[in-house]
Order: C-alpha cells, then sequence, then structure tokens
C-alpha cells in the first residue's frame, strides 16, 4: 500500500459516502438554512414562522448599545476564562504528563469525569459552593477569616469561575498530547547548562509549547463564546452572554430570522478574533 | 589532581537495582569510558554524576566536594545526550549559549563566544541557522559545543556517537579526543562499542549488570582482563574452562599449560577461565608436539579480508584463531592441525 | 527537593478546587428536607429514590440513556469509515471532510443549535428521541473522529503492508489488522459521546422544544421553577456515571496513549 495512493472507482469511496451524506445533510444543511433564513422576512404575528424574503432588518438591529455591550461581556469573559484556564490547565497539564503512570492514569479519570459534568451541573454546584447557605463562605467564617457568611452569587466573580472551572479540564486534555512528547532530555539539557527548574520551564517547556498553549487558549475560547447556563445562572443580566440572546430570540420570541442573523454575526466575530488571535499568536513565535 | 570519585553509589528504580554499589575513582583531565552490553546501568551511572538521577545511597564527589545532593544546575557539567536535545525553538547560536544567558552574559557577547565555539567544533557560519537545517553530523557538533560553552568542569556524554554512519562516527571519535585534550577537561563517555572506548579513552569503566567489573587504560583491559565477563566482552576471547595445578600451570582436559600466573590465592583443583584472545592462537601443522599444544581439527574457515578467521575444535573445546592474510596457515576445513596457546599470551581469570 | 514540592502542592490545589463543588453537591444531596444545607442537616436517601419513582425524572433518565447510547453508535457510524478513508487516501475531499467533522466544536455550539434546530422542526425530527440522538450523534462526532484518527496514525503502516503481501484484500486487511487496533480508540471514543451527551444542554435544550427533557434541560428547567434536592441527587448520579465509564476505559485500555500520550523513546 502506497501511503498515498488515490482511490479509484466506485467502491474505494464507499467508506467515504455515509460520513459525507450524514455530515453534509445535517450539520452543513442547516448552516446553509441559517443564512438564507437570516434575509428573510418575519411577519409581525407569527411565532417561530418566517416568509421568503430578502432584506438586511435583522442585520441592522444589531446597531444598539444592548448588543454591543452583550458582545463585548460576552468576549471579555470568553477571553479572560480562556486566558485562566490555560494559565492553570497548560502548568498542571505539563506536571500531570511527568507523572509516572498510575497517578498519570488517575489523574486523567479525574479531568474526564470533571470534564464529562454538564455545564448545567457545573453552574449549579458553584452556585452552592458560593451561596450563603451551604457555601465555601462558611468555611471561610469557621476558619476565622469572615465575620459572616456570604452569598457570592450571582456576581461577575462568579461567573468567571464557573467558567474557568468548566473550561479547565478540556484545557488539559486538549495539551496533554503534546506535552508528554516534550522529551525529558531537552529539560534535562537545559538543567546540565545551569538553568533552574522554574527557569528551564519558563525558557524551553513554555516556548516549546508555545503553538499547544496558543491553540488550547483559541479553542476554549470559542467554546467559551457559546457559554449559555453559567452566565444565566451565576451572572445578573448585564452578564448575559450572546448565547443567551440568541435562545431567547429563537425559542422565547420566536424570530428565528433575528437569531440567525444574530448567529451568523456571532459566528463572524468569534472568526475574526480566532484570526487576530492566529496572527499575534504566530507573531510571537517568531521573535 | 582529584577529579571525580563515586563512593559505594547505588540506584534502584523499584525492585529493580539499575546500580549497585559502585566505587569509582577518576582522575582529574582524563578521558574515560564507561563500556557495557545494553541496559547494564551506564546511563543511569553518568545521570547520577549528572545529578538528573538522586542515588539511593552513597555518594558523588566532585574535586574533594560532595555533590550528592547539588542540583543539576549548580554542579557546571557539560552533558551530551542520546538524542542530543537540541532547543528546537532556538536558532543554533542561541542553543549554544542558552547557558550564558542563564548566567546573564550580553548578548553581542554571548554572539561572538558562539562563533569561538562553533569554531572550535569545525563548524563555523551556522550561527543562524534552524536545527532543523542541519545534518545529523552537524547537529552533534552544535551539541559538543553548547555543552562546552560554560567550560565546565566535567564533560559528559551519553552515546553520542551512535547515531552517526561508521566513517562519520571514526571521524568524530578523532576530533572529540583531540578536543579533549587540548581542552584538558575530564571527559566521560558512555559507549557499547568497545571499538570506540578502546581507541578513544585513557581510563575504560567495563560494567556488567549494575556493576563495575574493571577499570583500567584500554590495553591493561585488554591483555589482563580481570574476570570471564570483561575478557568475553572485550573483543572476542576464547574463554576455556580450566583448572589450576599450581601457581603457573592449569589442566585443560587432559593436557597441561603453563601461564604467567594464575589468580591471586587460586589453590590446586580450583575452577578457573582461561582467557586467549584470537590473534593469539596460533595454528600449526599437525604432529609438532610441544608444551602448551593441543591437536585439533579446522571445522570452518572465514576470509574477512582484513584477516583470517579459523574455527578450531580440539575435542570438546572450541576456539577461534585469527591472523593477518600473509601469516595465513595452510589450512582448509576437516585438516587436521596443532593449536598453540602460547603460555606469554594466557589470562587465567577466575570462573 | 524544593521545586518539587511546589509542583506537588500546585498540582494538589488543582485537583481539589476541582473537586471542590462536587463534595458540596454530593452533601447537598444527602439533606433530609427539601432545602439547600451545606453541610447537611439530617441523612436521607429520599432524593436518589425520587430520580427513580417519580415519573418525570425518570423518563428524562430514560431519554438521555436512549440518547447518549444511539448518539455513540451513529457517531462511531461516521467517524470510523471518515477516519479511515483520510488514513488510507490522503486526498484532498478526505481532508475536506475531516475538518468539517471537526467544526461543531470550532463553533460556539449555540450556533449549531439553532441551525440544527431549522431543519429538525420542518423534518418533524424535533422533540424525539431519535431527533436528539442524531443531533447529538452529529454534534459530538469530533470525539471519536479524533480519537480513532489518533489510533491510525499510531499503527505503523508496514504492518499493513505486511499483511498485503500476504494476500489479504484492502477489507481483509481492514477487518483483519486495521479494525482490531482501533477497536480500543472507537470504544473510547464511544465513552466519550455517551458520557458527553448525557451531559449536553444546549442542543438538547433547542431540540427538545419544552417537550423532551433530557436530564440536563430537566435540572435547568427545574431549578427555573424552584430548587429541589433531587437536582444534586442527579448531578451525583451523573458524576457516578461518568467515574464507572471512564474507570472501565483505564481499567482495560491505555488511557494515555488513547488521549494521545506518546513518549518519543517509546517507539
Ligand atoms: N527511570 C527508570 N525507571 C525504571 N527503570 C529504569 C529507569 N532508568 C533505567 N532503568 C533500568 O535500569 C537499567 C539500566 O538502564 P540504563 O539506561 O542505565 O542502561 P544502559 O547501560 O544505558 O543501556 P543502553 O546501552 O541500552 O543505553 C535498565 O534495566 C533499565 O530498564
Ligand atoms: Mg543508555
Amino acid at each position: 500500500m502506497s501511503a498515498h495512493s488515490r482511490p479509484r472507482g466506485l467502491v474505494p469511496h464507499l467508506p467515504f459516502a455515509w460520513p459525507a451524506l450524514m455530515l453534509g445533510c445535517f450539520f452543513l444543511v442547516p448552516f446553509a438554512i441559517m443564512v438564507v433564513v437570516s434575509f428573510f422576512h418575519r411577519p409581525e404575528s407569527g411565532v417561530g414562522t418566517y416568509e421568503v424574503g430578502f432584506e438586511f432588518t435583522h442585520y441592522l438591529r444589531f446597531f444598539s448599545p444592548l448588543f454591543a455591550r452583550h458582545i463585548l461581556i460576552t468576549i471579555e469573559f470568553a477571553a479572560v476564562a480562556a486566558l485562566l484556564s490555560v494559565l492553570v490547565g497548560f502548568p498542571f497539564t505539563y506536571f500531570l504528563s511527568r507523572f509516572r503512570r498510575r497517578p498519570q492514569v488517575l489523574a486523567l479519570v479525574f479531568i474526564l469525569c470533571v470534564l464529562s459534568l454538564s455545564e448545567v451541573i457545573v453552574a449549579y454546584s458553584w452556585s452552592v459552593l458560593l451561596s450563603r447557605s451551604a457555601g465555601i463562605s462558611n468555611f471561610f467564617v469557621w476558619l476565622g477569616l469572615l465575620a459572616k457568611p456570604a452569598s457570592w452569587t450571582p456576581g461577575y466573580g462568579a461567573v468567571l469561575f464557573g467558567l474557568t472551572y468548566f473550561n479547565l479540564p478540556f484545557a488539559v486534555l486538549i495539551m496533554y498530547p503534546q506535552c508528554t512528547r516534550l522529551d525529558t532530555e531537552i529539560t534535562e539539557a537545559a538543567r546540565t547548562l545551569g538553568a533552574s527548574p522554574l527557569r528551564t520551564f519558563f525558557t524551553v517547556v513554555v516556548p516549546m509549547l508555545w503553538p499547544t498553549i496558543m491553540t488550547a487558549a483559541i479553542v476554549l475560547f470559542v467554546f467559551t463564546m457559546g457559554a449559555f447556563v453559567t452566565p444565566q445562572w451565576l451572572g445578573r443580566p448585564q452578564h448575559w452572554m450572546f448565547a443567551i440572546l440568541i435562545s431567547d430570540q429563537a425559542l422565547t420570541r420566536g424570530n428565528l430570522p433575528f437569531a440567525s442573523a444574530l448567529s451568523m454575526f456571532f459566528m463572524a466575530i468569534t472568526l475574526a478574533l480566532v484570526a487576530l488571535t492566529v496572527r499575534l499568536g504566530r507573531r510571537k513565535i517568531e521573535r | 589532581m582529584p577529579g571525580l570519585e563515586l563512593r559505594s553509589v547505588s540506584k534502584r528504580f523499584g525492585p529493580l537495582t539499575a546500580v549497585e554499589a559502585v566505587n569509582l575513582d577518576l582522575p582529574a583531565g582524563k578521558f574515560i569510558s564507561f563500556l557495557g552490553p545494553s541496559g547494564c546501568g551506564k546511563t543511569t551511572l553518568l545521570r547520577l554524576i549528572a545529578g538528573l538521577e538522586t542515588p539511593s545511597s552513597g555518594q558523588v564527589v566532585l574535586e574533594d566536594r560532595d555533590i550528592t545532593a547539588l542540583p543539576t544546575h549548580q554542579r557546571n557539567i557539560g552533558m551530551v545526550f542520546q538524542s542530543l536535545a537540541l532547543f528546537p525553538h532556538l536558532n543554533v547560536w542561541n542553543n549554544i549559549t542558552y547557558g550564558l544567558r542563564i548566567r546573564g552574559m550580553p548578548q553581542a557577547d554571548r554572539r561572538r563566544r558562539a562563533g569561538e565555539l562553533l569554531e572550535m567544533v569545525r563548524l563555523p557560519g551556522v550561527e543562524e541557522r534552524d536545527i532543523k537545517q542541519l545534518s545529523g553530523g552537524q547537529r552533534q557538533r552544535v551539541a559538543i559545543a553548547r555543552a562546552l560553552a560554560l567550560e565546565p568542569t566535567l564533560f559528559l556524554l551519553d552515546e553520542p556517537l551512535s547515531a552517526l554512519d561508521a566513517k562519520l562516527r571514526e571521524e568524530m571519535q578523532v576530533e572529540l579526543r583531540m578536543l579533549q585534550e587540548r581542552l584538558g577537561i575530564t571527559t566521560i563517555i558512555v559507549t557499547h562499542d568497545q571499538r570506540e572506548a578502546m581507541t578513544m579513552s585513557d581510563l575504560v569503566v567495563v560494567m556488567s549488570t549494575a556493576e563495575v567489573q574493571q577499570v583500567g587504560p584500554p590495553l591493561e583491559i585488554y591483555r589482563s582482563p580481570a574476570t570471564a565477563f570483561v575478557a568475553d566482552f572485550i573483543g572476542s576471547s576464547n574463554l576455556l574452562d580450566a583448572q589450576c595445578v599450581d601457581p603457573s600451570t592449569v589442566r585443560i582436559g587432559e593436557s597441561e599449560f603453563s601461564v604467567p600466573s594464575v589468580p591471586e590465592g587460586a589453590r590446586s583443583g580450583d575452577a578457573l577461565t582461561l582467557t586467549i584472545r584470537p590473534e593469539d592462537v596460533h595454528v600449526l601443522p599437525s604432529g609438532d608436539t610441544a608444551s602448551n599444544r593441543l591437536p585439533g581439527r579446522v571445522s570452518f574457515v572465514r576470509d574477512v579480508g582484513a584477516s583470517v578467521e579459523l574455527f578450531l575444535r580440539c575435542g570438546e573445546l572450541e576456539l577461534i584463531s585469527i591472523s593477518a592474510p600473509k601469516d595465513r596457515p595452510e589450512a582448509r576445513p576437516g585438516d587436521d592441525v596443532m593449536v598453540e596457546l602460547p603460555a606469554e599470551s594466557c589470562v587465567v581469570v577466575r570462573r | 527537593m524544593i521545586p518539587r514540592v511546589a509542583r506537588n502542592v500546585f498540582c494538589w490545589l488543582v485537583v481539589l478546587s476541582l473537586s471542590l463543588p462536587l463534595f458540596i453537591v454530593a452533601g447537598v444531596s444527602l439533606n433530609q428536607k427539601k432545602l439547600m444545607f451545606f453541610p447537611p442537616r439530617g441523612l436521607s436517601m429520599r432524593w436518589y429514590e425520587e430520580i427513580f419513582t417519580k415519573s418525570a425524572w425518570l423518563d428524562s433518565l430514560l431519554a438521555s440513556l436512549g440518547i447518549a447510547a444511539l448518539a455513540g453508535v451513529l457517531a462511531l457510524s461516521i467517524a470510523l469509515p471518515a477516519a479511515y478513508f483520510l488514513w488510507r487516501y490522503r486526498v484532498f475531499y478526505a481532508k475536506l471532510l475531516f475538518s468539517i467533522g471537526l467544526m461543531p466544536f470550532a463553533l460556539p455550539p449555540v450556533i449549531t443549535a439553532l441551525g440544527m434546530l431549522m431543519l429538525w422542526v420542518p423534518l418533524g425530527l424535533a422533540a424525539s428521541v431519535h431527533g436528539l440522538a442524531l443531533a447529538h450523534g452529529i454534534f459530538l462526532v469530533t470525539l471519536p473522529l479524533v480519537m480513532i484518527s489518533l489510533g491510525l496514525e499510531s499503527i505503523d503502516r508496514e504492518i499493513v503492508e505486511a499483511a498485503e503481501t500476504m494476500g489479504a484484500s484492502p477489507s481483509r486487511t481492514f477487518s483483519t489488522v486495521i479494525l482490531p487496533m482501533v477497536v480500543p480508540y472507537m470504544f473510547a471514543g464511544y465513552a466519550f459521546v455517551f458520557v458527553i451527551s448525557m451531559n449536553e444542554f444546549i442542543i438538547s435544550f433547542f431540540i427538545g422544544q419544552f417537550s423532551l427533557a433530557t436530564l440536563p434541560v430537566k435540572i435547568f428547567s427545574q431549578l427555573r421553577s424552584g430548587y429541589t434536592p433531587t437536582i444534586a441527587s442527579v448531578s451525583v448520579l451523573f458524576i457516578l456515571l461518568a467515574v464507572v465509564v471512564f474507570s472501565l476505559v483505564a481499567r482495560f485500555g491505555d488511557l494515555p496513549r488513547l488521549l494521545g500520550a506518546w513518549t518519543p523513546k517509546e517507539r
């Protein structure tokens, strides 16, 4: 078998057909519908309906302070949460990849369990943890750090904590493969050249794994952009992120064209920011 | 001058003992090889010296200073790793001067120093290149330059040449040796290539599983191996089961052989091993009986160009004789011959 | 050595803060009264019983399990051929297909959810178990796709060539050599889809249309209408499920390897 032979005839293409059909019909078609519907007309009375048409009305509605505020807070939360989770997640993942086998497997099982937790459960458990009656503030009172139990939710910090927590296991799993691939001899070489463990970490490990760190940050950023449950529960209305607006338009108000237009806009913003980050990240490497 | 001393150093990995109670006294300024079969603990021993592993017990002493607990980055050693471990994110000159940057040397000085070091390893003009743009041999030189940049007290190399082709390897051996002589730096190289160890070093440390078998200059190790293991491992040797008769005679099967000496304390009847190098085994025409000779038969002849190998069978014993083509005995497979083991070439060791 | 101590302290702190909410939820779920207290006041298992006795919770649980099981099968059926095709022939449309398979994880999920909603409703797939299974199977296809590709990449092509020199046709080679080698990755991929589908919220929320509620959606709407400790007990159930599934994966497979670990010296 040559590695790069071309499939000839119908039979070799059979494994291609089914995935292409499924992804085409049920992933690409929905996008096409969304693009088209975002230009459709919405009748005054119809909930969840639309009429064929071509208008920019929905796109023009973005230019209001309300949407600007929400898109900004969305970007802010996504960026800060992605940054925080990479900041904590990277050293953790790197150390994890240097663990001996048994502790490493145990830690991975633990991370997978946390990762699989529903956003609903994460938001819920943080709301408990930050609540007055059952929360961590009771523990601080017991320690004598706090005079009386406090409620820290809803609030900006609570949203940020929740999002970071939700991201952290993803950060670990994204960076894990490349971390394991860093040859120990590389860091040992730095040690023999007189670099302390901390110096080695910052002058060898971080620069070598910089692309991985960037990838994780970008993926998490995109991920967090779509956060829905966390800001709704742990935040006040001014902390609501964009996904809530889209869902509100689509499900509660039944304005599908506008929800589609919001999604297109949202997607464009996300992609633009990702492209920007990739550019900046690359420049950092070249330096 | 005091050099490097290992005092009863052991290293265990769980149930496995990689290095067992090793005592070594290595003089400063010498070129030393750790030689032994795969898995015997050479790398572990080197890493113990570098501080990349902590001994389970024992001490490492460098220039009369106990450095057992000193972390690697404070030991001032230069090391060339088996994988070379060059930093892929840095170009050549930044790789070489990584250690100098850690010490805060200004960029311009570092740049100049990189040039000197590259000159020293005979690879000038590649300062700005990426590691990926270098050939295997060039990377080798960069790794050596990087290890020497800090003028270390100890220069450690773990099978640095094993990835190179035969010709380049020989070149690098010569160069490394010349470099070491010029700098006078204590150098330890790990290898399982005995030819490499023999031709390069002042001192060879032969290891078998977890233990040091013998330490000595190459010729001494070659001429008088301390144990059967060393005799077998260093070059191919004929190892013959023998019994002690008196301090200058051993018995092999029915015949008695005079030998220069037997191991100290060996008494009559003790089981010993007589070792003799294939090139010291002489093959004579059949019938020339004399002392230290055995009748035998040629079972196979292998002509390898530079030498001729005769495989001999003398009753129960099997021997190999090697001779230069010009001294080639007139022998064909199946011929009866007389095999001589000259007394002065026999080395008797404990079994 | 001080750095090692610092490193261990850091790792333990991370693990501890990650498990903190879990402990609290577990504690809260044991409260006797319908109140949220930690530490719990009076121990009781009634909130666990309620999951299995109250039909609203049980229906959600069964729907979630069914959806997760089906979604796993569907995701594998898409991911395996797609990954194989790309590995076997590196043609551009195979790469394109692979990238499309990665897209669900490269976009904010709410967008996928909205797009699907607009197709599922006219097709009559919304608010049904098979409709949601289809949505999850497509949305989560990225996970087995990436894992199976990792598995395929770890196969030495010479092994395949060896099978071919012994007269195995491509389909024979696939079933006798390649498939057995990627089975652990498929298994792990299935486990991932299953567990994440069980926990997925936004797609379930959109496609469920308020009439079919998976467990996370049920928890969500319950929390809106008023707190009940069953929420906590369901959460604990979910955590246990994940622990069991991933422990099994770790027990019978090489977990670091399945997650893409690879040390240079191993090969
Ligand atoms: N970190 C480790 N953990 C467990 N066992 C180890 C470790 N490092 C080495 N060993 C074991 O210690 C023994 C000696 O290994 P070492 O690498 O020192 O051998 P070596 O002589 O360098 O072999 P080679 O010539 O193949 O490189 C081996 O049995 C090896 O498996
Ligand atoms: Mg070794």
